[in-house]
């Protein structure tokens, strides 16, 4: 009877272990009850979507400061309750791992360590994706109803109000009273389209594109922020101050530029070369101010996100090969 | 015949704390598993058999030493192809079920499908959780997580299992089922590394054993001859009056003997393991940092 097993001399990264460590992972996310801040989402976004309507004017400017103020509190909501996820969850996977020991059975499996931590990050960005596509589509459905009542109010409203003038004015001669209400017609259409306009779909899926891959940026620093943590508050903080840092970067690039003191240039050139500019993603201010956001910036923005998340996640495996478990 | 383990001078110094104080948990062990065999490794809480599993697992660094498994280092994933491990307390994901906890693991072995479900049936009639399938772990008690961790040391049908304490906190019927269990797969040709408390379940299911001693080895050989060559004996008698154990004592120091003990009798391992972690526990060198 053969006892010695006849073995290979190499086993390969197999991208099949890491999407099995990825789904459960997605699972204990999921069955951890995550998205019960799904509620807290759409609970803001009908607050934001009635706020004006208790006191709404009805002009047709003021419609579009009310949809601008629903797409930006969307938008950045968003982003704030998916950086939250992603650092919060991201956080407690490998002490969970640690804590729990299912990572001895785990890696005493034919299972590379690279394969482990892959799985775990695949994990979350999944969730992120979810989460975002989530929160994305109600958004974008409140956002919908918003727009189709506002433009149906403005153009009713413009055409009442011609009517109204028409109706005041019993001398008017029929030809101007047609000409009247043809020019409030074509009027009534160009704010409605004003307000389709404003509402820019594309925009926000352009926004919510960026947005996620800032997010499996987050992800990904805090991933290699607790592959050498031992307690997952410094890795909750230190996460935090890597969020806000990231975000203060053109700040630094400026300061940079300008500043004449040394230790002023050291610090900035850090912050500068160390840290991905987290701003970047944040399309959502430009398009506030009416900027275009081509498909070609967009994807500029995706490979610079792309790039820094290899670079992290690689710097991440090197500190976990080495770790004691 | 390449051993299914084979460790050579392995020595682990913990770091602990913020501090640099160490725990030489290990201390230059040599151990050599033949396949086929069980093997036994027994001594005290602290004293280093958890440590050597881990070790050689390839989950922790060997401060000096090496350990391999079928003649692979144990760094490598390919040593962990024919091997199962069942940790010290097992804990798995809470929120799986018993059946889904199995499938998972096989899947990460590289199995899937029908004859990953046909196996993970299979285990459950085995380690009798076939009621408990669907329910969630979170809800098992710890014997129940003691046998779903047994399966999941099993999925991929490995050569070498490495079981760390496997009847702890099992019922005795469960725990004479795991010893029934081992038995068997000695039958099949399999290899098992076992850590244990209970020197009665290792006396009846291990070919060898090692008990360690703050992380060195105490005492190595096959059971029968560890405990056959004593060249002591020992004597149960029941209702012996008091005036006769003098009379008794006497008798044997004219025949040249001498009465090391009279007391109640032990089961003979119990007494070896005491023997040698004793004869032991004196010569304690302060740990160096
Ligand atoms: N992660 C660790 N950090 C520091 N010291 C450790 C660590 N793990 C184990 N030790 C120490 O190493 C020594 C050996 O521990 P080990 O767990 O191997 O013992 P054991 O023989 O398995 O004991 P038990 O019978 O209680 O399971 C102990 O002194 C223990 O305190
Ligand atoms: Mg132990």
């Amino acid at each position: 009877m053969s006892t010695t097993p006849a073995l290979p001399d190499v086993v390969y990264f197999n991208l099949g272990r890491v999407w099995t460590m990825a789904l459960n992972t997605l699972i204990e996310m999921t069955r951890q009850k995550v998205f019960y801040f799904m509620i807290v989402f759409a609970l803001l976004m009908i607050g934001a979507a009635s706020f004006f309507s208790i006191f709404s004017f009805g002009e047709e400017a003021q419609y579009i400061t009310q949809l601008k103020f629903i797409k930006d509190t969307g938008l950045g909501a968003i982003s704030v309750f998916g950086a939250i996820i992603a650092v919060v969850a991201t956080a407690q996977l490998l002490p969970a791992e640690l804590e729990n020991r299912t990572i001895y059975t785990i890696l005493a499996k034919p299972v590379h360590r690279l394969e482990f931590l892959l799985g775990k990050f695949v994990g979350v960005a999944l969730l992120l994706a979810i989460s975002v596509t989530l929160m994305g589509s109600l958004f974008l459905g409140v956002v919908f109803i918003k727009d189709q009542n506002l433009s149906a109010a403005t153009y009713h409203e413009t055409i009442e109000a011609a009517e109204g003038a028409v109706a005041g004015s019993p001398d008017m001669k029929p030809e101007t009273k047609q000409k009247v209400l043809a020019e409030a017609r074509t009027r009534a259409e160009q704010g409605a389209a004003e307000i389709h306009k404003t509402a820019g779909y594309q925009d926000i899926v352009k926004a919510m594109t960026t947005t996620l891959f800032k997010l499996w940026l987050v992800a990904a620093m805090t991933l290699m922020l607790s592959s050498f943590a031992t307690s997952m508050v410094f890795t909750v903080v230190m996460s935090a101050m890597l969020y806000f840092s990231g975000h203060l970067v053109p700040v630094a690039q400026k300061f940079y530029a300008t500043s004449k003191a040394p230790l002023g240039q050291l610090m900035a050139g850090v912050v500068n070369w160390f840290l991905p500019n987290l701003a970047a993603f944040d399309v959502a201010d430009d398009l506030f101010a009416g900027d275009p956001l081509p498909w070609l910036k967009v994807l500029k923005i995706l490979s610079y996100g792309l790039f820094y998340l290899l670079v992290t996640l690689t710097l991440a495996h090197l500190i976990f090969r080495e770790r004691e478990i | 015949m390449t051993p299914a383990i084979e460790i050579k001078g392995l020595t682990k110094r913990y770091r602990t704390g913020l501090r640099r104080e160490t725990v030489l948990a290990l201390d230059h062990l040599d151990l050599r598993v033949e396949p086929g065999e069980v093997y036994g490794l027994l001594g005290p809480n602290g004293s280093g058999k958890s440590t050597t599993l881990k070790l050689a697992l390839g989950l922790i660094r060997a401060t000096a030493g090496e350990a391999k498994i079928f003649g692979k280092p144990c760094a490598s994933v390919v040593s962990r192809l024919h091997v199962g491990f069942l940790p010290e307390n097992p804990y798995f994901y809470r929120f799986l079920t018993g059946a889904e906890t199995l499938m998972f693991y096989g899947r990460l072995c590289g199995m899937s499908g029908a004859p990953l479900s046909k196996r993970v049936d299979e285990l459950l009639q085995l380690v009798g959780l076939t009621n408990a399938a669907s329910r969630p772990l979170a809800g098992y008690s710890k014997g129940m997580l003691q046998r779903i961790g047994l399966a999941q040391a099993m999925v991929h049908d490995p050569q070498l299992l490495l079981l760390d304490e496997p009847t702890a906190g099992v019922d005795p019927i469960g725990s004479k089922e795991i010893r029934d269990l081992i038995i068997r797969l000695r039958a099949m040709g399999k290899t098992v590394l076992l850590c244990s408390h209970l020197l009665t379940q290792v006396q009846d299911v291990c070919d060898r054993i090692c008990i360690l001693n703050q992380g060195r080895k105490v005492r190595e050989g096959r059971v029968d001859d560890l405990l056959r060559d004593q060249k002591r004996l020992c004597i149960t008698v029941e209702s012996l009056p008091e005036a006769a154990r003098a009379q008794i004592a006497e008798w044997v120091e004219d025949w040249g003997a001498s009465v090391v003990s009279i007391e109640n009798p032990q089961t003979t391992l119990e007494s070896l393991f005491l023997d040698a972690v004793k004869a032991q526990q004196p010569p304690t060198p302060p740990n160096k940092p």
